[in-house]
């Protein structure tokens, strides 16, 4: 027969009391088979002395996954298809840029389905900027409610990297496809923020998207992530 | 023309570069159609450097300040 042994602390003084509920039922608690540490409630699971084994981590948390990524050099569009599914509700995408073209570029984002980009006059956006050294207002330039895309970014200049992070919610069910952004690129000598939000005004189940640009090209890498509502 | 196809460069295809080109010539149309109300924009002082204005020099003073911009950048 294996033994339970109780054993004190020769350095402490406090009393440590093992305490039975306030209950009529009997009850076995089983230690396991292994060494360790109990955590409680307030165990600080970050530090090392106590923490729970990343291996022992399973199930969903509510944090997002990796769907997709990708990389371009000099391209006109960057597009993928049948990255949005039944998986995951919302998504976050992820866009690093370098551009090349010869004047200020402006980007817009559509919605794809079944290999075919959908141009339809359902997209409901607005936006606002601000650029830090030329307005202190925040503008809201553009937008409308039947336009043929989402105008997410306008006047980016030459040669600066731009970041663009796109959270787009149901796209790939038969609910409105929502859709929210926030871009930081750079306009006349200075940075740029651009933040939108929009709507396509159809239930149609998109599964890509596609960037488009007004002149020139870009090089740069994307990643796209999903996740759904723990 | 090279496009991003998930992930993978290729050659767009006749009609992906007339797709391509129609949108890129409506948006530049649309753009510069419009361009003088950016101008504008960018111009006009900021709302409190507006009220600023009307509050220490009125009303005309804010008028002629207004109306400098709209003369620089003319509706087409």
């Amino acid at each position: 027969m294996s033994k339970v042994a109780i054993q004190g602390n020769a350095s402490g003084t406090g009393t440590f009391t093992i305490a039975a509920p306030d209950s009529d039922e009997n009850r076995t608690l089983t230690l396991p088979d292994e060494a360790g540490t109990i955590l409680t409630t307030s165990s600080d699971v970050l530090t090392s002395a106590s923490s729970i084994p990343s291996s022992q981590i399973t199930g969903s948390l509510g944090g997002t996954t990796l769907v997709d990524s990708g990389s371009f050099t000099g391209a006109t569009t960057v597009s993928a298809d049948s990255v949005f599914t039944s998986t995951y509700k919302n998504y976050r995408l992820f866009i690093n840029s370098g551009v090349s073209n010869s004047g200020d570029q402006d980007f817009s984002l559509q919605m794809r389905s079944g290999g075919s980009t959908n141009g339809t006059s359902n997209y409901s956006y607005t936006q606002g900027y601000v650029n830090i050294a030329l307005n202190k207002d925040l503008y809201t330039a553009f937008g409308g409610d039947s336009n043929t895309d989402w105008f997410i970014f306008d006047n980016h200049d030459n040669s600066h990297d731009i970041t663009f992070v796109i959270d787009l919610h149901n796209p790939a069910t038969t609910n409105y496809t929502q859709v929210n952004w926030n871009i930081y690129g750079y306009d006349n000598g200075y940075t740029k923020w651009v933040g939108g939000f929009g709507r396509h005004k159809t239930t149609t189940s998109f599964d890509g998207w596609i960037l488009s640009r007004n002149n020139g090209t870009v090089t740069g890498t994307y990643t796209l992530y999903g996740w759904n509502e723990s | 023309m090279k496009v991003c196809k998930n992930g993978v460069m290729v050659d767009a295809t006749p009609e992906e570069i007339a797709e391509i080109q129609a949108k890129e010539n409506a948006h530049n149309e649309w753009k510069a159609s419009i361009q003088y109300k950016l101008n504008r924009k960018a111009a006009y002082p900021s709302i409190a450097e507006q009220l600023d204005q009307i509050y220490h020099e009125g009303i005309d003073a804010w008028k002629e300040t207004i109306a400098a911009v709209k003369a620089e950048y003319p509706k087409p």
